[in-house]
């Protein structure tokens, strides 16, 4: 009889397809991190639902993991979505201030700075550093959103998949 | 801490190196700018250069590091009441959800140093259970 083992993959997948696609869609990315949050909760949610299924534990350390790999995977997608939607993007920023600068008198300091920024022309160096550490602030992004999706969706009391988490009440601190 | 220590450098370093370091400078707003809206009206600045994120979403990463210096010298019994209650993260992103969603709808603007508040509070309590979560992963697995 096969042993059953949680995986991580598709509820990663999944979570990271959201997170790297909303990100990287003008206007939907002015709702900040939120949506590297939400693919890690999204994530969460695909595996405690596989977890529970499978009479499997799910524990908090599944949140964050899944939370992380969702964060990696939607650094990957967002990065590459973007390259097409470079040109679109600064377009779109150029028409938001313009029609901003109607309604004032004085455009604020640092708003002509925005239509600067993405101007600059490609560099393999920077694409690769780029798409580097966005894995590492989406997957910060992603595990803080797993942890959100496991006070959610974390096992209720008496369910046969809860896991005790043991409590060291003499020092609980990581062991980083 | 060493992750969000990180992001919290690169969120000042965008605006400092403008001048001397420009291309640098605009990769790392661009970096940013895939979490942020980076709006100038909405972000604290240093000098006249806006920093890489909006208000709220510094006080997320800084309430994120400040967290974890505060889950080190707060006594045991303290982080444990905290871990035992997952719930703190969901009430903890209340203030941050209704503000937002009333600016949004328009019914009030507030303040970068509310935003900023907000945060905060929400973020500070994670890194508790962000090493719970650590925790156990170094733990072996007994089943």
């Amino acid at each position: 009889m096969g042993v059953k083992e949680k995986s991580y993959l598709v509820p990663a997948l999944i979570g990271g397809a959201l997170a790297g696609l909303a990100s990287a869609i003008p206007f939907l990315h002015l709702f900040c991190c939120v949506w590297g949050l939400a693919g890690g909760v999204l994530a969460t949610y695909f595996l405690a639902d596989s977890a529970s299924k499978q009479s499997l534990p799910f524990k908090i350390s599944d949140g964050l993991l899944v939370g992380a790999l969702a964060g990696v995977f939607g650094a990957i997608i967002n990065v590459i979505v973007q390259i097409p939607l470079a040109d679109y993007y600064l377009e779109w920023t150029r028409r938001f201030l313009e029609s901003l600068s109607r309604f004032m008198e004085e455009v604020p300091a640092g708003w002509e700075s925005l239509s600067e920024i993405g101007s600059q022309t490609w560099d393999p160096f920077y694409f690769l550093l780029n798409l580097l550490l966005s894995c590492l602030i989406f997957a910060f992004l992603g595990a803080l959103g797993g942890l959100i999706g496991y006070s959610i969706f974390k096992p209720t009391p008496g369910a046969k998949n809860e896991t005790q988490t043991p409590q060291n009440k003499g020092n609980s601190q990581s062991s980083l | 801490m060493l992750i969000s220590g990180l992001i919290l450098i690169g969120i000042f370093l965008a605006p400092m190196v403008r001048e001397f370091q420009p291309a640098f400078s605009n990769f790392l707003y661009n970096l940013y700018s895939s979490f942020c809206h980076q709006q100038p009206d909405r972000c604290y600045y240093l000098g006249d250069q806006a920093l890489a994120v909006c208000s709220r979403c510094l006080g997320i990463y800084a309430g994120f590091f400040l967290g974890t210096f505060f889950y080190t010298f707060l006594p045991s019994s303290l982080r444990n009441w905290v871990i035992d209650r997952p719930v703190i993260i969901l009430f903890g992103a209340g203030p941050m959800i209704v503000d937002a969603a009333a600016g949004i709808l328009k019914i009030w603007a507030s303040s970068l140093t509310f935003r900023l508040a907000t945060g905060i509070i929400w973020s500070i309590f994670l890194p508790f259970f962000w090493f719970q979560a650590l925790n156990q992963l170094c733990q072996p697995d007994k089943s």
